[in-house]
């Protein structure tokens, strides 16, 4: 053996001595490298956990002005899909009269149709989390304290309130409040749609042209049904998603 | 006693439809009901949640769909659907038109400002790094703290000039550390921590950044342009296949200065210069053809072309047509289309169906082209018709929605109707018949034609001649089609029906409209000024909206007064008496000279409208003059001229008589009159010839005696006592009577044999009716063949009867024709009156009888319907006739399809007939009568066969005394306050004479005769009128008792008949109500009062517009103060109504008034008239100015500071441009008192802003304190 094999085996050992004896002096308090992942990290969980009931929520409310599950409504089919029940945000039932907000707080209602509906899923994702963390053999402590939705552009927030301990071969580690961020139009589609239903509720008009050519990102489609009802889909060319929403404002008779 | 006239069969029919046309006016108004003089408003309720789920809705008060309690007022007036702006603070938004309850509920700030005219909701410009947001401050304020910016909120007024800001954001390089570059706007920048340089890419040389320049090509969300991207992915400038032109030496190029500039650069291969304005875009190219030479991407196309392939700019709008428009010919079914071009995308927006919107355009010429702008806006033609009710034909010809339609036909037939030029729709499938009926109506006009037997014994026609020609059925007809969907008229597709019937002229086809069907190219409806299109499209609709609350009130208006024109032309008409004096004609201003005073060489002017010189006074007159022409000969000339002119005058005073005593007329009359002067004159000159030259003596005497003595009016008479008195030769006197006596009545003789000088009234009628479709449905698929014209109910039900619009309630719904089949409808019985029966009804055929009675009682008003087992057009006549065509009778449901049929009518009694000559024996005739009828369906089936309604009519003696049909103004209605008399009107079901009192006797003893109608042709819409002014308003409540005897063509009151066949005696007898009719009028106790109106003074507002709401209250007359107010801003303009009136409280928002000096005239009326009248006056002022501190003090420790107006103040320890979020506040609210603890040593910066945002530039005041 040469002189300069025997020392990289020395410098080899001792790093290997040292790790050693670096790892079973730190072993207890260091935090498992499995937190990043989605099985560990309660946001990617509940993100992923969540997402997915708040979209399907997104998806029935959007083409029926809001509504999970549509009170003031008409049932319409536009060729492109079945029938709908597309609720009136702003109606009048007299001729000639400028409509009447029916949902004046939209964003306000839009929060709440969405909480309603996941609500029981975001529990059952907060206590699925507790299980999965249980199941990898983590003592947990947790409590859950409820949720809140905030809308924002691009954006739904869904703040889960909440604490998680864990303790692992004796790492303990304590998580609270958590925050989840689904990519989304509906508040951008739903501040257009109050808009239009400020203007209709107004002026008994809104001007379809101006406002494309003043905000190409959006495409604004205008149905006048027999009825004449008012169908504005507001649609984001990016996402392509869609708020569907009816309105009926200053209503002429037929006759004089 | 009536004058006898000969009857044939058709005119007693005539008089049956007379009587059904006073059923099809009262059809509507129930048996008990009186004429409604003051049509009133349906009281409004608010239901705070229907069933439906919708909030807060005024329905009428007998809405059932409400799930809460209905509340009996307007839900302005209840707290929670208050309507307001709802604010929503954490978002910072504004809605508008927002229920106060649900914005509250739902965690909003509700303030009453319905329109969010509130300096919460003012909006401004707001940046956000690259980005700016037209929004509210609070909005920007959310936005800002979201994208982590300084919160840059600029106050500009417009959308536009926010957007444009966004143009003018400098950019630049951002670098940070290791040469990492961003290009990126300054404020950007510094939210990123790098250095920003301006104006420079960050692939600039002398930047030393790691980017490298034009390594890629791509769009940019938000930018139009195609642009190169460095090798760090941030865009540099404008692409360019010139590279080095493009760099620009790494600095930003702007857009004007790059390739291409003012072009839409579409489609180039070495420009990326893409202008979103003239029509094109950054986009990848899917062709791959149309691309740029450095990548796949390419200035798309924005523009579109056309219907006719004209190329339209991006964002530019306008109308098509579906047939010719304008002057009142839109065609049925036509609706106006805005098209728009948007992103090279064609978008159709149809304008509200009916035409209730028309499309209006106007045209900017740009540089070397056109770009024309459209909108859909309210078609006013229903405002049109109120101009008529004050015949401000100057209003109409001034509004480019109206059209003037100038009846022209003759000098007794002329009028001017102001119409809409675009009609509006009528629905077609029958629901609002009653309501089209009563609107086309109005063109069912009367022109009485006048004419006169010459003395060959041949008619001639002397006035309202044309109305007899196709002129006077083309101009009515189209007056009638103006009005709506009525008379002979098309649909679009150029298919059309016969909705008019014209009586005595010819009848104008359909046919003759087809040209209408086909639009014109480049007819558009022009908007009033490019002002109105911008202001819809700046969302200003207001002024229409608030229209349209007087456009609901003028259709009243504008019917009462076409039924004024309706009514005053047929009365002028029928009031010429052709031999009158001159007449002058209401409306048409022409004068009928009569023979007479042409005769009589001198111009006689008569009373307006008058009828009361008739023929024999006009000989009277021509005599007078004999006479006089008589007294100038006198001392001059022989006395056998002067005889022989006496004898003139007698004679023609003996012809004038004769003429009045045969009722001989006119042109008969006058050469009666002559004939006998002549006659009178030979006979005078020949007796004093005889008696001169067999006395020879006093010769000249007589003449000179019996000239001097014609004076007066009756010359003749005086002439012939004066020979007698003067001369005492009475020969030649006698001798010319004599002659003139025996000439004048042979003449008279034969002249009442040939005729000459009779005269008749010719009616030609025309009458408007409802359009009704084409039967069948060969077309309803042409409703579908255009895309860009999505099919409507109403354009598919205008194509033809059988057509259904299926899936109304998808996108596409499709216009289909019923199945098609050959079987007539299958009539049978439907109701009858109470006291009627059907009997013996068999498959083809019914009789309807009286209960208990073989006939039917006479003038009894008979009621009945058929049904059809399917939709049909039914018609009747009272004689045979081969088929459908051939009947003219429609029922009181005219035109319409329908299955239900009604027949009204009411026959006069046999005696009120026999009072006439006619030709066939009247009790023959009602002892068996038929009435023949046929329907057809919407497939054209009719029955070939009629069905025959049988009855016959009570011929024996009148024992029934009259009803009371209607009174005006309606029984139990009030009367103005200080009424003493008023003139009323009350309708019978038969001619009857009429008393009143106020006390209840019987008809004897009551002290008041009333001027009734008791002719039999003599039938108004609601019977037989009787008219007077009753007098003794003395209490609250006024009860006058009417009793009325019917059968006024009985000279007594009991007349003996006897039978000569069989001797029986029988006995007719004037029928007296026993009892009486009681009508009520209440007085009105005090007068009606504007008790207060506001605003007055002086109105601040803190930006324009300014939102104001005119409130009137109103008490006393007729209902505590319950009245109708209209306003106007000058004392010459039309009036408005209120938008919430018809109570005691009126109010009306104006949302768009600019600031300056205003009155207002508020006119009020009551259901009995009452009028108050008042004005205000108020100014607004723009508040633009800051709040100044007027007093600083310090009191109990504390610092106290005085506004001049109401404001907040705000202080900061270190400087004056502070932000009012994070300073401290010294106001509770908005108040001109403020205060702070009061620190010794301390120096307060403080700022105040008043209620309407306004704040000095720096400190309001600044305060130093001292220990």
């Amino acid at each position: 053996m040469k002189r300069g094999q025997a020392t990289i085996f020395i410098i080899g050992g001792v790093v290997l001595i040292s790790f050693l004896v670096f790892f079973f002096l730190f072993k207890g308090k260091i935090i498992p490298p499995k937190l990043g992942s989605k099985e560990t990290n309660p946001n990617l969980f509940l993100e992923s956990c969540i997402e997915k009931k708040t979209k399907e929520a997104i998806k029935i409310m959007a083409p029926q002005g809001g509504y999970i599950n549509p009170e003031f409504s008409f049932k319409f089919k536009f060729s492109d899909g079945d029938f709908q029940n597309i609720s009136y945000l702003c109606y009048t039932q007299n001729y000639y009269i400028p409509c009447i907000n029916q949902e004046p707080m939209l964003i306000e209602h839009l929060k709440k149709e969405i909480k309603d509906y996941i609500a029981e899923d975001v529990e059952n994702c907060f206590d699925s989390f507790i299980s999965d963390l249980k199941e990898q053999n983590y003592e947990v402590n947790s409590s859950y304290s409820g949720f809140d939705i905030e809308l924002a552009p691009k954006k739904i927030l869904v703040k889960i309130y909440g604490e998680i301990i864990t303790e692992k071969t004796g790492e303990t580690l304590k998580r609270e409040n958590f925050e989840v961020r689904i990519p989304t139009k509906i508040y951008d589609l739903a501040i257009v749609a109050q808009e239009i239903i400020s203007q209709e509720a107004e002026y008994c008009h809104f001007d379809q042209v101006g406002f494309m050519i003043l905000n190409p990102k959006f495409e604004l489609n205008k149905f006048k049904t027999g009825d004449s009802d008012i169908i504005y889909t507001i649609i984001d060319k990016d996402s392509k998603e869609e708020f569907r929403f009816a309105v009926r404002s200053c209503v002429i008779p037929p006759g004089m | 006693m009536m004058k006898k006239n000969i009857l044939t069969t058709t005119v007693i029919f005539q008089i049956f439809l007379l009587a059904i046309t006073v059923f099809a006016n009262s059809y509507n108004l129930h048996s008990s009901d009186l004429i409604p003089v003051v049509s009133a408003e349906d009281s409004f309720s608010c239901c705070p949640k229907t069933n439906d789920g919708a909030i807060c809705q005024d329905v009428s008060s007998d809405y059932s769909n409400c799930a809460e309690e209905l509340l009996p007022t307007k839900c302005d007036y209840v707290a929670k659907c208050k309507l307001g702006c709802c604010i929503d603070e954490k978002e910072g938004l504004c809605t508008t038109n927002s229920p106060k309850g649900k914005c509250e509920e739902d965690g909003g700030i509700w303030q009453e400002d319905k329109n969010c005219n509130t300096f919460e909701c003012q909006k401004g410009c707001c940046v956000l790094g690259e980005k700016v947001e037209f929004i509210t401050e609070d909005r920007c304020n959310k936005l800002s703290l979201l994208f982590g910016f300084d919160k840059d909120f600029r106050d500009l007024e417009t959308e536009l000039e926010c957007f444009a800001l966004e143009k003018s954001q400098p950019e630049g390089a951002c670098i940070f550390n290791g040469g990492v570059c961003k290009f990126t706007t300054e404020s950007e920048c510094r939210k990123l921590g790098g250095k920003f340089s301006e104006g420079n890419l960050c692939s600039k040389e002398s930047l030393n950044t790691i980017c490298e320049r034009q390594a890629s090509i791509g769009c940019v969300e938000g930018k139009d342009e195609i642009y190169w991207f460095d090798s760090c992915g941030n865009k540099e400038n404008i692409y360019s296949s010139n590279k080095d032109a493009s760099w620009n030496n790494g600095e930003v190029l702007k857009k004007e200065d790059s390739c291409g500039a003012g072009s839409s650069n579409i489609n180039s291969k070495s420009c990326g210069n893409c202008n979103y304005f003239l029509g094109s875009k950054c986009a990848e190219s899917s062709s791959g053809k149309a691309r740029v030479d450095d990548g796949n991407f390419v200035c798309k196309n924005l523009n579109c072309i056309d219907e006719n392939g004209k190329e339209r700019v991006n964002g530019e709008s306008w109308c098509v047509y579906d047939s010719f428009i304008g002057d009142g010919k839109d065609a049925v079914g036509s609706r106006h289309w805005k098209r728009m071009c948007i992103n090279g995308e064609i978008k159709v927006e149809p304008c509200a169906d009916y035409r209730g919107q028309i499309c209006v355009q106007s045209n900017i010429n740009g540089t070397g082209r056109n770009f024309s702008i459209a909108a859909c806006v309210i078609n006013e033609a229903t405002k049109c018709l109120s101009y008529n009710s004050n015949q401000d034909m100057d209003s109409c010809r001034k509004n480019e929605y109206c059209v003037v339609k100038e009846i022209n036909v003759d000098s007794g037939f002329q009028f001017d109707v102001c119409v809409g030029k675009y009609p509006k729709g009528f629905d077609l499938t029958g629901e609002e018949y009653l309501e089209s009926r009563d609107m086309c109506g109005i063109a069912s006009q009367k022109c009485e034609v006048l004419y006169v037997k010459d003395w060959k014994g041949h008619w001639k026609c002397k006035k309202n001649c044309n109305c007899e020609s196709e002129e006077f059925s083309k101009q009515m007809n189209d007056l009638c089609i103006s009005l709506g969907d009525c008379g002979s008229y098309i649909n679009y597709i150029g298919d059309g029906t016969d909705n008019s019937d014209v009586e005595n002229a010819p009848e104008i086809p359909w046919q003759d409209y087809k040209k209408f069907a086909e639009p014109v190219k480049g007819l558009y409806a022009e908007a009033k000024d490019i002002e109105e299109v911008l202001e819809v499209i700046k969302k200003d609709y207001r002024k229409d909206s608030n229209a349209k609350g007087q456009e609901k009130n003028s259709f009243a208006e504008g019917i009462k007064l076409l039924g004024t024109i309706s009514s005053s032309t047929g009365s002028l008409i029928s009031g010429l008496a052709w031999a009158g004096g001159s007449v002058k004609i209401i409306g048409a201003g022409q004068t009928i000279p009569s023979g007479a005073q042409v005769l009589g060489g001198s111009v006689v002017t008569g009373p307006a409208g008058g009828s009361s010189l008739v023929a024999g006074e006009g000989g009277t007159l021509v005599a007078t003059k004999g006479a006089i022409g008589g007294q100038g000969l006198v001392g001059t000339t022989l006395g056998s001229v002067g005889a022989a002119a006496g004898g003139i005058g007698i004679g023609m005073t003996v012809g004038s008589f004769a003429a009045k005593a045969f009722g001989i007329k006119g042109n008969a009359a006058t050469f009666l009159s002559l004939a006998g002067g002549i006659a009178g004159g030979i006979a005078g000159y020949g007796a004093f010839a005889y008696s001169a030259a067999s006395t020879a003596a006093g010769g000249g005497a007589a003449g000179a005696a019996a000239g001097s003595s014609a004076a007066g009016g009756l010359g003749g008479i005086s002439t012939f006592g004066g020979s007698s008195l003067f001369t005492g030769s009475f020969g030649p006197m006698m001798a010319a009577f004599a002659w003139a006596v025996i000439v004048v009545v042979v003449l008279a003789v034969v002249i009442k044999i040939i005729g000459w000088g009779d005269t008749k009234i010719v009616t030609v009628q025309f009458e408007c009716m409802p359009w009704e479709a084409p039967l069948g449905g060969d077309n309803c698929n042409k409703c579908n063949d255009d895309p860009l014209k999505p099919c409507s109910k109403y354009r598919c039900e205008s194509l033809g009867q059988a057509c259904i619009l299926l899936n109304e309630d998808t996108e596409n719904p499709v216009c289909e024709s019923l199945p098609k089949e050959d079987n007539p409808p299958v009539i049978s019985t439907g109701e009858i009156l109470d006291d009627l029966t059907f009997l013996n009804t068999g498959e083809s055929k019914t009789e309807i009888s009286e209960i208990g009675k073989k006939c039917i009682t006479e003038f009894k008003p008979v009621l009945f319907s058929l049904n059809t087992d399917e939709y049909a057009q039914c018609k009747y006549s009272f004689e045979k006739t081969k088929n459908y065509d051939e009947m003219e009778q429609f029922p009181l449901e005219q035109n319409k399809f329908s299955k239900n049929h009604t027949f009204a009518f009411s026959i006069p009694s046999v005696d009120s007939l026999n009072t006439y000559n006619t030709i066939k024996n009247i009790s023959e005739m009602f002892s068996e009568m038929n009435m023949y009828i046929r329907c057809q369906d919407v497939h054209g089936n009719y029955n070939k066969d009629e069905y025959t309604v049988h009855f016959c009519i009570n011929s024996g003696p009148d024992i029934t005394p009259p009803i009371l049909v209607a009174t005006n103004p309606k029984h139990n209605s009030y009367v103005k306050y200080g009424t003493k008399e008023i003139p009323a009107e009350i309708y019978l079901n038969e001619p009857s004479d009429c008393k009143y009192d106020t006390r209840d006797v019987s008809y004897e003893a009551m002290s008041h005769n009333m001027t009734c109608f008791t002719e039999l042709l003599q039938l108004t819409d609601f019977g037989w009128k009787c008219s007077t002014t009753l007098k003794g308003f003395d209490k609250e409540e006024n009860k006058f008792y009417i009793r009325c005897k019917d059968q006024p063509w009985l000279v007594n009151d009991s007349v003996k008949i006897v039978n000569e066949k069989t001797n029986e005696t029988t006995y007719k007898t004037r029928n007296v109500n026993t009892e009486s009719f009681i009508f009520t009028l209440k007085s009105s106790l005090n007068k009606l009062n504007i008790t207060s109106i506001s605003p007055k003074g002086e109105i601040s507002g803190g930006f324009e517009p300014i939102t104001v709401d005119l409130e009137v209250k109103t008490s006393g007359g007729a209902n505590n103060g319950e009245a109708t107010c209209y306003y106007k801003f000058s004392e010459n303009e039309t009036e408005t109504l209120f938008f919430d009136t018809f109570s005691n409280i009126h109010k009306q928002t104006f949302n768009s008034m600019m600031s300056g000096n205003y009155k207002i005239w508020v006119r009020c009326e009551d259901d009995a008239g009452n009028i108050a009248e008042d004005t205000t006056e108020f100014e607004l002022n723009l508040d633009t100015k800051p709040p100044i501190v007027v007093r600083v003090y310090s009191e109990d420790g504390k610092i106290r500071l005085i506004t001049n107006e109401e404001a907040e103040c705000y202080y900061d320890f270190d400087r004056c441009n502070f932000n009012f979020e994070n300073a401290s506040s010294m106001t509770n609210f908005f108040s001109k008192e403020h205060k702070i603890e009061k620190i010794s040593g301390q120096t307060y910066y403080v700022k105040c802003k008043d209620i309407w945002g306004n704040y000095g530039n720096g400190c309001s005041i600044i305060i130093k304190t001292f220990s």
